[in-house]
C-alpha cells in the first residue's frame, strides 16, 4: 500500500484507494480508505443463514450497531 | 490466495456449526504469507494504513454480529474514513479536522495503536475528553443485568450542534463483548457517526436534550430494498443474539464504548461525568 507523504489537507475525506499521511501540528496520522486485497482475504461472500423459525427475538434488547 | 487462518471459534447453539473467525494474528499472517508484509514490527512501523484494512476485514467476517456493518465494510466507500494515529493525539488538532470533514461522512474510524490494553483505552479517553466536545459516562445497567465491569459510553458533541455522536469501541480486551473484541489487535479503535442523525433510518434518541447519532444512521446503500432491509435486520439481530450467548447484554449496545474492568474504576476516576439528563 502506498502512502502519500506529507500532506496537510485539512479535510479527512480521501477517495478509496488513497491512504496519505496528513500531518496536524506536532501529531501524525494515516487517512484513508485503503482497498480491499482481495487477492489475499478472498472473495466476498453474502450472508446466507437461515434463521430458524422458532427463533425469538429478544423483547426491547436489541441495541447493537443499529442502536435500537 | 493463502489459507486464511480463522482460530477464533465460537458456539452458537447445540446442534449447530460452531462460527469461526480469524484473529488480528491469522490475518496478519495472511499478509506475510504473502509478502505484503514481513513482520507485525514492519506493519506496526512503516505499514499502518493497513491496518485499517484488517479492521475493515475483521468487519467483513462478521463478528461484529451487524450485517449492514459487513456490507458496508466490503463496499467501502469514501464516506467510512479511517485514521491511524501514529503519535499520541492532540485533542484540538483533532477537532479541528473533525468538524472540517463531518457532513461529508457516514462514519470515521479512528484507530490508535497501542498494546490494546483497557489501561490504554483509559489514556486515550482522557487524552480526548481534555476537549470540551468530549465526554464520557458510566452507563446504566440493562433490566436484570449487573456485574462489576464498568459499561462506558464516549461521546463526541459537534459544536453548535443539536446532536451527539455515540462512539462505538473495538478492543481486544475482556469484559470487551464478543461482537467488538478484535483477539490480538495491537490498537483500539473508535467508530461514529459525526454527521448529523438520520432519522428515515433509525429512531431518534433523545440524550441529556440531544439528539443521539449513531452508526445506524448510516446510508446502508439497499436504496429502495426494504425487503434485503429487513432480511438484513434480522439476521443482524440473529447473529448478534447468537454470538453473545451468555454475556451480558449492556456491554454490546450502542451507547456503550467500552465494557472495562472493575479495576479501571480508579484510573477512570474524575474522567466520567454523569449522563446528562433529558
Amino acid at each position: 500500500m502506498n502512502t502519500n507523504k506529507s500532506d496537510n489537507q485539512q479535510s479527512f475525506v480521501t477517495e478509496v484507494g488513497q491512504v496519505k499521511e496528513v500531518k496536524a501540528g506536532g501529531m501524525t496520522m494515516i487517512v484513508g480508505v485503503p482497498e480491499r486485497l482481495t487477492s489475499i482475504f478472498g472473495e466476498i461472500e453474502e450472508d446466507d443463514c437461515d434463521i430458524p423459525e422458532d427463533f425469538q427475538p429478544p423483547a426491547n434488547e436489541y441495541e447493537g450497531w443499529l442502536g435500537e | 490466495m493463502a489459507n486464511l487462518s480463522k482460530s477464533i471459534h465460537r458456539d452458537v447453539g447445540a446442534g449447530k456449526k460452531p462460527r469461526a473467525f480469524s484473529s488480528f494474528d491469522d490475518l496478519l499472517n495472511a499478509l506475510i504469507e504473502n509478502g505484503v508484509v514481513a513482520s507485525k514490527e514492519e506493519l506496526i512501523e512503516k505499514q499502518q494504513g493497513l491496518l485499517s484494512a484488517l479492521l475493515f476485514e475483521w468487519y467483513i467476517q462478521g463478528q461484529i454480529a451487524c450485517v449492514f456493518a459487513q456490507m458496508l465494510a466490503g463496499t467501502r466507500k469514501e464516506d467510512w474514513q479511517s485514521i491511524v494515529f501514529k503519535e499520541p493525539v492532540e485533542a484540538e488538532e483533532l477537532e479541528e479536522r473533525l468538524v472540517q470533514s463531518a457532513d461529508s461522512l457516514e462514519a470515521l474510524q479512528l484507530i490508535f495503536v497501542g498494546d490494546g490494553t483497557p489501561e490504554q483505552a483509559v489514556e486515550l479517553i482522557r487524552m480526548l475528553c481534555q476537549h470540551p466536545s468530549w465526554s464520557c459516562h458510566e452507563m446504566p445497567w440493562m433490566k436484570n443485568e449487573q456485574a462489576d465491569s464498568i459499561p462506558v459510553g464516549l461521546r463526541w458533541h459537534r459544536p453548535d450542534s443539536n446532536y451527539v455522536s455515540w462512539v462505538l469501541g473495538i478492543a481486544p480486551f475482556e469484559p470487551m463483548p464478543f461482537t467488538r473484541r478484535f483477539v490480538g489487535a495491537p490498537f483500539i479503535a473508535l467508530v461514529f457517526r459525526p454527521s448529523p442523525p438520520n432519522h428515515d433510518r433509525a429512531p431518534k434518541r433523545v440524550e441529556g436534550g440531544l439528539e443521539a447519532s449513531h452508526l445506524a444512521h448510516m446510508n446502508d446503500g439497499l436504496g429502495s430494498d426494504d425487503e434485503k432491509r429487513a432480511r438484513t435486520k434480522d439476521k443482524t439481530i440473529y447473529h448478534k443474539q447468537t454470538l453473545l450467548g451468555d454475556e451480558l447484554r449492556s456491554h454490546a449496545r450502542a451507547m456503550v464504548t467500552f465494557a472495562f474492568p472493575a479495576h479501571c474504576r480508579e484510573s477512570l476516576g474524575s474522567i466520567l461525568t454523569p449522563l446528562p439528563q433529558d
